[in-house]
C-alpha cells in the first residue's frame, strides 16, 4: 500500500519560483491499479519520481506499507520498486536477457537464476525466449522493446510498479495489444500499481481509481465509474468528453444487465455473448434498430437476453423509453 | 632499393633502439594525457562553461605548429636545465594529445541516453555500479578511438622531436637530411609510418573488443 500525505514540490527555474505539486492526498490500496491523469506539466511524474526519491519532495511525505519512505535507504527502497519510463531506456550494449536480469544482478542472484528468470518473463511478456533472449534492443520495434521495460522492472518480482505513461510512445494497436496484456497479468500479479497517462480512455481501461491532476492538486479522485457517472466540474467533463455514457458502457459487461428470455428472436438476430461490452452491444441495437438482443455463450447455448431498456437504467435509471409504436 | 636494405640489414639494433626511444616518448606522454584528458572530459561534459574553456583551448593547442611549439618549450624549459632533449618532446607530446582524448570523453558522456540514465537510477544502481555496468561500457570504445587518434598523430609529432635532441625515428630522418644520405632518410620515414599504421590496428582491435555489438560501430 502506498499513502501520500500533503505531498509538495517547489522549485525555482529561471528565477521563477515554481509549484509542482501543491499539497496531494492520494491513498493506493495493496494490489490495486490507480492512474494519475492529468495534461503534461500537471505534476504525475514528479509524484511517480517522488515516490522512488528520483525527486525530494518540499513537504509532506510517501509511506510505502506503512512506512515513511525518506527512512529507508533510496537504493534499496529503488530496488524493490518496479520502474517503467515511456522512453523504456533499455541498456543498448546489454542483451534483452542481460537487461531483464539486471536488478536481480544488483541483489546479488546467481546467473543460473537470473537466466531463468529472464526466459521466464520473456514468455510471461509474450516474446517467444529462445528468439529474443539473445537479441540487442536496436533489433526490437517499439512495442518489443516496452514488453521488455515491463519485463525488466518485474524481474525482482517487486510488490509496487510506477509506470510513467509506459505505453505513451506506441502505436494505437501495439498499445491495445499491450494494455490488455498488462491487464492479463496484472490479474495474476496483483501489484501496487501507480500509472501515469494523460490517455482518458487508457486511464478507464486500466485503472482501478484514477486521479485527475490538475495544476499540481488532484482535482478528483475516484473510480473510473463513479468519475464517468458524475462530471459536474467542467474541467472534468472537457478532459472525459461528452461521449461519457459510450465510456462508461464500455467498462460493463453484458453479463451485468442479463435477464431471462421472455420473447422469441428471429434466427437472423445478431447475437452477444455475456463477455461483450455493453458499449458494443448498444452500437449493435443502435445500427439494426433493435430494443433487445439475445445472448449466447461462445458454444451457442442461450443464457438470456439484454434490453436496451435495461442499458439505460443502468446508466441513470432514466425511466424506459415508450414503446414506439 | 637494394642499398636500402643493405643499410637497413647493417643497422636494424640502431633502428630498434630509435624505435623504442620513440615508442617511449609517444608512450609516456599519451599516458599521461589518459590520465589527465579523461577526468577534464568528464568534468566538461557535467559543466557547460568549463566545456567551452577545456575544448577551446585544447583546439588552440592542435593550431600550434609543432616546431613552433618546441620553440617556445626550450626557453620554459631552459629555466629548469631541460631546454632539449626527453622532457620537451614529452610535454609537446603531451599537449597534442589533449584535444582527441578529451573531446571524445566529453562526447562519449554527453551522448548517454537519458533515458538509460534514469533507468539505471530509477532501478537503484549506486554511483559506482551506474559507471561500471551503464555509461562504462558505452563511454570505453569512444575514449579508446580518442587514444588511438593521439597515438597515430603523435608518432608523427615526435619525429620532428629529433630536432630538439629527443631521439627516437626522427633522428634517422635528421641525420639522413643533413648528410643528403637517402637511405636514413626512407629507413626513418618507413619506420615511422609502419609504427604508426601497427599500432592504429592494435588500437582498432581493442576497441572492437571492448565495444557491445549492441552498440552501434563508433
Amino acid at each position: 500500500m502506498i499513502q501520500i500525505e500533503k505531498l509538495s514540490k517547489e522549485f525555482v527555474q529561471d528565477g521563477r519560483h515554481m509549484v509542482a505539486l501543491d499539497g496531494i492526498d492520494l491513498e493506493v490500496p495493496h494490489g490495486e491499479v490507480c492512474v494519475l491523469l492529468g495534461p503534461s506539466g500537471c505534476g504525475k511524474t514528479t509524484t511517480l519520481k517522488i515516490i522512488n526519491r528520483l525527486v525530494t519532495p518540499s513537504g509532506g511525505r510517501v509511506l510505502v506499507d506503512g512506512q515513511d519512505a525518506s527512512t529507508f535507504d533510496a537504493i534499496e527502497l529503488r530496488r524493490k520498486i518496479g520502474y517503467v519510463i515511456q522512453q523504456v531506456g533499455l541498456f543498448a550494449h546489454m542483451t534483452v536477457e542481460e537487461n531483464i536480469g539486471i536488478v536481480p544482478r544488483l541483489l546479488g542472484w546467481p546467473v543460473e537464476r537470473r537466466r531463468q528468470r529472464a526466459l521466464e518473463l520473456l514468455a510471461m511478456v509474450g516474446l517467444d525466449p529462445g528468439h529474443y533472449a539473445g537479441r540487442y534492443p536496436r533489433e526490437l520495434s517499439g512495442g518489443q522493446a516496452q514488453r521488455i521495460g515491463v519485463a525488466r522492472a518485474l524481474a525482482a518480482d517487486p510488490p509496487i510498479l510506477l509506470m510513467d505513461e509506459p505505453f505513451g510512445a506506441l502505436d494505437p494497436i501495439s498499445r491495445e495489444a499491450l494494455q490488455d496484456e498488462f491487464l492479463a497479468m496484472q490479474l495474476r500479479l496483483k501489484k501496487t500499481i501507480i500509472f501515469v497517462s494523460h490517455d482518458i480512455d487508457e486511464a478507464l481501461k486500466m485503472a482501478d481509481r484514477i486521479a485527475i491532476f490538475k495544476l499540481g492538486r488532484i482535482v478528483r479522485h475516484g473510480t473510473p465509474d463513479a468519475l464517468l457517472a458524475d462530471a459536474s466540474d467542467p474541467f472534468i467533463e472537457s478532459f472525459i468528453g461528452r461521449d461519457r455514457a459510450l465510456k462508461r458502457l464500455r467498462r460493463r459487461r453484458c453479463a451485468e444487465v442479463l435477464e431471462p428470455c421472455s420473447r422469441s428472436f428471429p434466427r437472423s438476430a445478431p447475437r452477444l455473448t455475456p463477455h461483450d461490452d455493453l458499449r458494443t452491444a448498444l452500437s449493435i441495437m443502435v445500427e439494426g434498430n433493435f430494443d433487445a438482443l439475445p445472448c449466447c455463450n461462445a458454444d451457442g447455448s442461450p443464457v438470456g437476453m439484454v434490453r436496451l431498456a435495461e442499458i439505460r437504467n443502468l446508466l441513470g435509471g432514466s425511466p424506459p423509453l415508450e414503446a414506439v409504436s | 632499393m637494394i642499398e636500402l636494405v643493405n643499410y637497413i640489414a647493417g643497422n636494424w639494433p640502431k633502428i630498434l633502439w630509435l624505435t623504442w626511444q620513440h615508442i617511449t616518448i609517444v608512450g609516456v606522454a599519451v599516458g599521461l594525457a589518459i590520465v589527465t584528458g579523461i577526468p577534464l572530459g568528464i568534468a566538461a561534459a557535467q559543466n557547460r562553461r568549463l566545456a567551452g574553456v577545456v575544448l577551446y583551448t585544447a583546439s588552440i593547442i592542435m593550431t600550434i605548429p609543432s616546431m613552433a611549439l618546441f620553440g617556445v618549450l626550450i626557453p620554459i624549459l631552459a629555466l629548469v636545465n631541460r631546454g632539449i632533449g626527453y622532457v620537451p618532446a614529452v610535454i609537446a607530446v603531451f599537449l597534442y594529445s589533449q584535444l582527441p582524448i578529451i573531446s571524445n570523453t566529453y562526447a562519449a558522456f554527453r551522448s548517454i541516453d537519458p533515458a538509460q540514465r534514469e533507468a539505471a537510477e530509477g532501478m537503484g544502481m549506486t554511483r559506482m555500479q551506474r559507471l561500471r555496468l551503464v555509461e562504462g561500457p558505452m563511454v570505453v570504445p569512444v575514449i579508446i578511438a580518442g587514444v588511438r587518434t593521439a597515438i597515430v598523430l603523435n608518432i608523427g609529432i615526435a619525429a620532428i622531436a629529433a630536432y630538439i635532441g629527443a631521439g627516437g625515428l626522427g633522428l634517422l630522418i635528421r641525420s639522413g637530411i643533413t648528410q643528403t644520405d637517402t637511405r636514413q632518410i626512407l629507413a626513418g620515414a618507413i619506420a615511422v609510418s609502419l609504427l604508426a599504421l601497427l599500432s592504429d590496428r592494435l588500437f582498432a582491435v581493442l576497441q572492437r573488443r571492448l565495444t557491445s555489438p549492441g552498440l552501434a560501430p563508433t
